[in-house]
Parts: structure tokens; C-alpha cells; sequence
């Protein structure tokens, strides 16, 4: 305790350069503290996810690219399949199959075309509003909802494909019917609609006014025996109202619809070994994948990419330790007439030693307690500067 | 806290040190200070005063002789041995006070019981500590930091450090360097007033040759056997 007493005093009387030295030991442990506290959340959102996701099928392609897609919202898929494609894995009956369209945004946020069972699957409940019950609907993740400053009533514009091309995907308003309560995954920040409403911002299902009608005269082009032609003049609906949405309607076979991906849920192991058995064939234009497989194998290439982190952390904290031998040098130089006092006044060696032994451990304390805080302090704030999670 | 102490007598035969190649010796043939004696050491500067009291408080270690102090024998003693002895016996004045500038007075007084765990740092002596801070005239500044005192004020503040664990044998190198007159009498009074008090032999280098006729004995240095 006098050991204790006379540091406390050193230290409190030297409070500069105690301070110096925490701060400089702080730092030192924060950065590689952080990235292995903010690596560790990372693998576990990412790894939560995939566990949740049993299998997902998709588009032939960059496996990585269809997980993401399928997970997240974020990346691209390899490409597109049909809708007739998920009624071949219904009919496998061999689990639920939910389909996904997701290749476009409203105010930069993914709009993600489903079906009600995705709602139930991710354990999705609404917050405010109601859920999606008529086309054109949208219920929009927390963290959107709060980003967007929308809410049940408002209206979003969804994101022309290419702003220089007039033929292009006409940009439709959703109606926001509903805001999910928050989750911490990347359901937070995608805008959910009815895989219908999804078909017709993609443009491939339209609303326009009825032509057959006198007042469409101006808009049409030549009316034959079973068809009517439109000119250039016909406008599409934009918004899907009571009032309009019976005009909405889609050309070309429903079987021929894109989807992007499609979450399917196995009763059992079994069933999921089949049905990835059934869809391995080369000729198979759907590709089946575990998404905690591929996720672990980004993350083992992540944890290499660590590797070499903690190689440098390990330099850093090399010269960290050469300069605080240097400082505590320094110090006992400095401090040599104030130790030889104690040692005059029957003070053992040893005891000298323990006094700079303590201080230097309440240094290296002080410095990981500071370290500590601030590393849970930035994890703790990474999902909100990150975006609902410390996944992108 | 040790107990009061008498005054040990203090033998010195045939003692020889140097320091490393330096080239000063100090030889001493035959040196004794009786028990409970005030003895001034006086001399030059450089003959070997304030190494004969560090040669007593075994703080350096002779090359040759005998130095006993009561029934202490110095010179075969181990490091731990003589630490122990300068803990239990030894008060020390040094010539810079060397007081420790991040302390308060009252933990500067109290240091030998913070650095020593041998010695209880009990309520008797912070009592002892604050009897000789009266007795000082320094009570009123326990609190206060030694940076911020006179040099007279910290002069007193090492006396004070020196007597508080009741030491058999004072040792004072220059305890009145840097006072006025006034105050030299002052610390002179003060410290042979405590020192009576346990019996304390003191044994004081000073250039002053006015405080001489106060103590009981003079010696001067370079003694016979003495050189440099």
C-alpha cells in the first residue's frame, strides 16, 4: 500500500507525462483492438445471416456475387432466372421458396420485390403502418425510414435505371403503407415491395389509360381485329392508385418474369442435400449454394488479409515497447537523485524496482483502460456510422 | 516505529576507502565518537567529512578496517544487513536536504517508514511526525508541498526526516549550509534539543566555524592518517 501510495503521488504529481504515456499506449492498443473487436462483429453479422439463410438459388455465376445479392441487396447477381425456374423448385416440393427482385432503387436505396413469406422467414414485424397489400406498396426498413424521413403515408420516387435514357424504366412512386421495426441486419435499410410492383418498376408491367375507350383516341396508333396500337403519345401511369391499378398489367407469360434470386428454406439436411443435388448438373442454368459456405469463405480470405494486419500491429507495438524503454529510461535517469535518496534512507533495491515496476503497470492499465473504452465506444458506434450494422 | 534508543558509541581502526581510480583515499588509524557525544567534524572541502558519514551510515563500504557502531559491525555486513542497520539506527542530514519534491512535508518526514516496510507506519509515528514538525516550527505547512518552501523551512523538514524513527546516531553533513545566523542557532538548538531527547549521538560536518564551541568535540580533518 506505500508502494501504492508513493506512485499514486509520483504519477499524480507528473501528470503530463503519465498522461503522454497512456495516451501513447492507448493508441497504440486501440487500433489493433478495434479492427479485431470490429472484424469479430463483422464475421459474426455476416456469419448470423448466412446461418439464417439455408439455401439460396440464383443465376449461374460469381457464387459471391449471388450470396451478397441474396443476403444484402448490394451486390449485382450474376444474372437473372424466371419465375418459371421457382415454380420448378415449388414443385420440387422440397421447401418454401422465396423469390427476390432487386436491381433497382428509390433514393439510392435498394427496392427489394418479394413475396409476404420473406416477412415471416426473417422475422420481419411491422413498426408503424401496415404491411404490403395492394401493387405499388412499399414497407420500408427502419434505418431507411429514419434516413429517407419517410413514414406511412408519403410517397418515394424510385431511381430511373439511366437518367440520359427517355426510353428507359419510367420511375414509378410507391405508396409507403408500413416502416419494419428494426432488426440490425440489412433488412434496415432496403424498401420492400410486392415482386409485382418490383416487375412493373423494372417496366416490364405497365398501367396506362384504357384504350379502347373514345378518350384514348389521340394515343392510338391503328386498331386491328384483336389488338389495339399505341403511339408515342400514351402515357404510363406513375403512381398505382384504387383508381388505376386495375389498367396495371404485364405483357408475356408470368413464367417469363426475372427474378434475382430466390431464399429457399428445406424442412430438413436431407431435402437440402437433394435439392442441391438436383440443381449441380452442368445444364442447370440455376445454381443452389449455402450462403454460410460462401460467407465462410470470404471471411477465411478476410481473416488472411487480418493475418497481415496483425503482422504490422505487431511492428507497431515493437516500437511502442522500444519507446517506452526509452521513456522509462529517460525517467529513471531523471529520477536517479530522487531513488538514491530512498535507497540512502534504507529503501532495498528491490523495492526501487517495484515503485518504477508499478507505475509502469499503472501506465500500461491506464493506457488499456483508455484503449478498452474507446474501442467499445467505436464499436458501439460502427453500426451507426456504418449503417444499421458493421455490414455494409 | 523503533523504540527511544541510548546513544551507540561509534569505533573506527584501520579504515581504508577510495573511490574506484579516482585517487582520494580516506584512511582513518583510530577514530571514537563516545555514546550520546556532539561531535563537529570540520575541514576543508574534499577531505573526506562527508564520506566518513556515509562510510558510518554504510552507504559505502570500506575497503579495509572495522567501523562499529554499539555492537554493530559494519564492515561485514551484507548489503540487506547494513540496510536494515541504517533503517534502525541511522539518521541522516544531508547536505541537500534530498527531499523528495513531489511530496508534501508530513510524507517527506514520514518517507523512511513509506520506503521501509521494516518500520509500521503506525499512528505513533505520524504523532512523532507532527511532535517534531511542532517542535521545528513547520506544524502549520505538513500539507503543503516542499517545492514550496524556504530553504531554512526544508532544512528543518530533513531534521525532522532524520529523527523521526528515533535514531541511536544522527549524521549531519552541513545542516546549516545556506541559513542566516539566526537560523543556524535555531536548527543547532533544535537538533540537539531532540537529540537529547533519545540520546542520540550526533556527529555534524560543518564549515562553520562559529557553531564549533557548541559542540562537545571537534575534529579536524585532514586527520593524521587521513589523505586526498
Amino acid at each position: 500500500m506505500r508502494s501504492l501510495f508513493l506512485v499514486w503521488r509520483y504519477m499524480a504529481a507528473h501528470r503530463g507525462k503519465s498522461a503522454i504515456l497512456v495516451v501513447c499506449i492507448a493508441l497504440t492498443a486501440y487500433l489493433p483492438l478495434t479492427v479485431h473487436a470490429l472484424l469479430r462483429e463483422f464475421e459474426r453479422d455476416w456469419t448470423r445471416r448466412a446461418a439464417s439463410t439455408p439455401l439460396v438459388a440464383g443465376a449461374k455465376g460469381s457464387r459471391f456475387d449471388l450470396a451478397l445479392h441474396a443476403l444484402y441487396f448490394r451486390a449485382q447477381p450474376p444474372g437473372t432466372i424466371l419465375e418459371r425456374d421457382i415454380d420448378d423448385l415449388r414443385a420440387q416440393g422440397l421447401g418454401t421458396v422465396i423469390p427476390l427482385h432487386s436491381r433497382y432503387t428509390a433514393q439510392k436505396t435498394p427496392v427489394v420485390g418479394t413475396t409476404l413469406d420473406y416477412f415471416g422467414f426473417r422475422g420481419l414485424d411491422i413498426a408503424d403502418g401496415d404491411g404490403l397489400a395492394m401493387l405499388g406498396d412499399c414497407v420500408v426498413g427502419a434505418r431507411a425510414a429514419r434516413d429517407l424521413e419517410i413514414g406511412p403515408g408519403d410517397r418515394i420516387l424510385t431511381d430511373p435505371e439511366n437518367v440520359f435514357d427517355v426510353s428507359g424504366t419510367q420511375p414509378l412512386h410507391l405508396r409507403v403503407v408500413g416502416v419494419l421495426a428494426e432488426s440490425g441486419t440489412a433488412d434496415d435499410s432496403a424498401i420492400f415491395v410486392d415482386i409485382k410492383t418490383a416487375w412493373v418498376v423494372a417496366g416490364i408491367g405497365h398501367g396506362h389509360m384504357d384504350l379502347r375507350s373514345e378518350e384514348a383516341d389521340d394515343a392510338v396508333l391503328r386498331r386491328e381485329e384483336n389488338r389495339i396500337v399505341a403511339n408515342a403519345a400514351l402515357e404510363n401511369h406513375i403512381e398505382i392508385g384504387a383508381e388505376n391499378v386495375a389498367s396495371f398489367h404485364f405483357h408475356g407469360e408470368r413464367g417469363d418474369m426475372p427474378v434475382t434470386a430466390a431464399i429457399v428454406v428445406p424442412p430438413d439436411g436431407k431435402a437440402a442435400a437433394i435439392l442441391r443435388g438436383r440443381y449441380q448438373s452442368r445444364e442447370s442454368v440455376v445454381q443452389v449454394l449455402v450462403p454460410r459456405e460462401v460467407v465462410g469463405e470470404m471471411l477465411a480470405l478476410l481473416l488472411r488479409a487480418r493475418a497481415i494486419l496483425d503482422a504490422n500491429v505487431l511492428l507497431v507495438a515493437g516500437s511502442t515497447v522500444l519507446f517506452l524503454i526509452l521513456v522509462i529510461a529517460l525517467s529513471l535517469r531523471l529520477r536517479k537523485a530522487e531513488l538514491e535518496i530512498m535507497f540512502h534512507l534504507g529503501c532495498a533495491r528491490l523495492t526501487v524496482a517495484r515503485l518504477v515496476a508499478l507505475e509502469l503497470l499503472f501506465v500500461l492499465m491506464g493506457g488499456l483502460a483508455v484503449a478498452s473504452v474507446l474501442v467499445a465506444a467505436t464499436v458501439r458506434l460502427a453500426p451507426i456510422l456504418l449503417g444499421g450494422s458493421v455490414v455494409p | 516505529m523503533p523504540s527511544p534508543d541510548s546513544g551507540a558509541g561509534i569505533r573506527i581502526e584501520n579504515l581504508r576507502f577510495a573511490y574506484g581510480r579516482a585517487g582520494f583515499e580516506l584512511a582513518i588509524d583510530r577514530l571514537e565518537f563516545p555514546p550520546g557525544a556532539r561531535v563537529a567534524v570540520a575541514g576543508p572541502s574534499g577531505c573526506g567529512k562527508t564520506t566518513l558519514l556515509r562510510l558510518l551510515a554504510g552507504i559505502h563500504v570500506p575497503r579495509s578496517g572495522c567501523i562499529r557502531v554499539g555492537a554493530d559491525e559494519l564492515s561485514g555486513m551484507s548489503d540487506a544487513a547494513r540496510r536494515r542497520f541504517r533503517i534502525s539506527r541511522i539518521g541522516f542530514v544531508f547536505q541537500d536536504f534530498e527531499l523528495v519534491d513531489y511530496l508534501a512535508v508530513r510524507e517527506n518526514i514520514l518517507l523512511p517508514y513509506y520506503v521501509n516496510s521494516a518500520l509500521d507506519l503506525n499512528a505513533a509515528a505520524r504523532d512523532r511526525a507532527g511532535y517534531l514538525a511542532q517542535r521545528m516550527g513547520i506544524a502549520d505547512k505538513l500539507g503543503r508541498c516542499v517545492t514550496r518552501l524556504s530553504q531554512g523551512e526544508r532544512q528543518r523538514v530533513a531534521i525532522c526526516r532524520a529523527l523521526v524513527a528515533n535514531p541511536s546516531v544522527l549524521l549531519c553533513d552541513e545542516p546549516t549550509g545556506n541559513l542566516d545566523p539566526a537560523n543556524k542557532s535555531l536548527i543547532v538548538d533544535l537538533l540537539f534539543e531532540n537529540a537529547a531527547e533519545t540520546g542520540a549521538t550526533v556527529i555534524c560536518v560543518t564549515h562553520d566555524r562559529e557553531l564549533l564551541p557548541r559542540f562537545d568535540r571537534t575534529i579536524e580533518f585532514p586527520l593524521g592518517g587521513a589523505a586526498s
